[in-house]
């Protein structure tokens, strides 16, 4: 099993917490044996089983990463939307609903909100965003996992690496 | 000066003209001793004084890359978008100008387009995508810079071409963006040898499979992917001539290839190739199955009087040499109000 991981987000540009989290994710998942690397999106021989994405996929590299059959593991925080009110978090599903029914393609070419639903595992950290991953963009409850990232020098991030493990096993054996 | 260069679609995820572009635009670049580097997305120390991105770059990368005085070039490509009618692009200028002028700052910066604006040059490889960068998004000219594409220089060396065979040869992966089935049927239909050189997209998809059916060794010819340019041109070179029948294509680095190894050129009736090979190439009808048989079957008949459009093709380092001037410019402090 080898897991790529990917963010579009350059980590010299980023957020301490975005480093943290994607680098601490993978020196634990390496101390529990998993095989990661940071995908080289400058390499055309890299290979790999399952793409880890860090935020929102672009659709077109979601379909390509299909055709190449791999398997699609999407980690997002959706902390805007969590700090909404109710009344605004209504209006933004009428307006996701209104946009994928009025121009699918071209609010999926734009917002990529499909990938959520298509992908074969999303991770928040939090179950309130778990809801909101299926109220908001429809993605079945039994595709959303909740696994919250831990303190880098704590324990914690051995938890989160064994939930992961766990997760690309299961998807892993799924498809054989 | 230190450039970085970036491309958020994977190379494992598709092999194609843009990953020749930016790993030609690379080595050329450090032939002319600009220091210049990939940028590793994961590496928080890396250091660059301009971020130079294939595809549109979010704006908010941009602005984050601002608050690290990084400037950010973007190279584009309007593939679809260039080969419109002008009807078609006033249908999208509307909703586009509209949402850009009329959407609330949060939303609006969702918008793709918002980071032409946003981004301190953007790069097109053709004039025809500068004019729908200027005219349907409203982009100023002069934040845009047109930069073509080159070619290796064993294809502008390759000389004259024996054009021994008795087949016509289209280069490119099988795929639906390349119409390669409905090509391989118009060759059938025509009864003109085809050869095609690629690999398909999809070993397992269901388009390589239907396609597979088609090749009799006769009229429909299949050589898998050639990994060396030598071996390349000498297939080139030995066609008769060649045809190109994407969907769409921004410049076709294939194309130009066929043409400095000597051969003429059928390509699709559209902007880029007009742009690119004007009155020196012959075109596919606008539509219609019966007529691109026809079409096909006449260059097919008139290749051994055709020549190979002789148009001005660049090097790589003389793309090198230009997109230099470009950072240059970026570079430079903006003049006081």
């Amino acid at each position: 099993m080898k897991v790529l991981f990917y963010c579009l987000t350059p980590l010299a540009l980023a957020q301490d917490d975005l480093q943290s989290q994607i680098i601490g994710t993978k020196e634990a998942l390496e101390q529990l044996g998993v095989e990661v690397e940071f995908l080289r999106w400058y390499d055309g021989s890299q290979k790999g089983d399952i793409l880890h994405f860090f935020g929102r996929m672009p659709i077109e590299m979601f379909q390509q990463a299909r055709e190449k059959r791999m398997k699609i593991v999407i980690a997002d925080d959706l902390t805007e939307q969590t700090s909404l009110s109710a009344a605004e978090l209504r209006l933004q599903q009428m307006a996701i609903r209104f946009l994928e029914k009025a121009a699918p393609s071209l609010s999926a070419g734009i917002y990529n909100w499909p990938v959520y639903r298509k992908a074969d595992a999303c991770i928040v950290s939090t179950t309130r965003e778990a809801q909101l991953m299926n109220e908001l963009f429809r993605v079945p409850k039994e595709n959303v996992h909740v696994i919250s990232c831990g303190a880098r020098e704590s324990m914690t991030w051995t938890d989160t690496a064994k939930k992961l493990k766990a997760l690309y096993e299961d998807l892993l054996s799924s498809s054989r | 000066m230190k450039i970085l260069l970036n491309c958020h679609l994977p190379f494992l995820l598709a092999h194609g003209g843009m990953q020749i572009q930016i790993e030609q635009t690379k080595a050329a670049l450090e032939k002319i001793g600009v220091d210049v580097e990939y940028l590793r997305w994961w590496d928080e120390s890396q250091k660059g004084d301009i971020l130079h991105h294939f595809g549109l770059f979010d704006t908010a990368l941009t602005k984050l890359a601002h608050r690290k005085n990084w400037k950010v070039a973007m190279t584009v490509l309007l593939t679809a978008q260039c080969n419109r009618s002008e009807r078609e692009y006033l249908v999208r200028k509307i909703p586009i100008r509209g949402a850009l002028a009329l959407l609330p700052q949060k939303l609006k910066a969702q918008l793709p387009w918002q980071t032409y604006f946003e981004c301190d040059r953007v790069i097109v490889g053709l004039k025809a995508e500068r004019m729908v960068l200027e005219k349907v998004y409203g982009v100023p000219g002069e934040h845009v810079s047109v930069v073509p594409l080159g070619l290796n220089d064993v294809f502008l060396n390759a000389g004259p071409a024996s054009r021994t065979d008795d087949a016509l040869i289209c280069t490119g992966t099988i795929s639906p963006a390349k119409n390669s089935l409905e090509l391989a049927r118009l060759a059938q239909a025509a009864k003109t040898p085809m050869l095609f050189v690629g690999k398909p997209f999809d070993l397992k998809g269901a388009y390589w499979m239907e396609f597979q059916k088609l090749i009799d060794g006769k009229i429909v010819r299949h050589h898998s992917h050639v990994s060396s340019a030598p071996e390349l041109i000498s297939l080139l070179q030995r066609a008769r001539g060649y045809v190109l029948m994407s969907r769409a294509e921004n410049w076709s680095l294939a194309a130009h290839e066929a043409a400095a190894c000597g051969l003429p050129v059928l390509v699709p009736n559209q902007r880029w190739a007009h742009e690119r090979f004007g009155e020196r190439a012959q075109y596919w009808p606008a539509n219609g199955f019966d007529a691109s048989v026809a079409a096909l079957r006449r260059f097919y008949d008139a290749c051994p009087q055709l020549s190979a459009p002789g148009i001005r093709q660049y090097s790589w380092v003389e793309v090198a040499q230009i997109l230099c001037g470009v950072y240059g410019q970026m570079l430079q402090p903006a003049p006081k109000p």
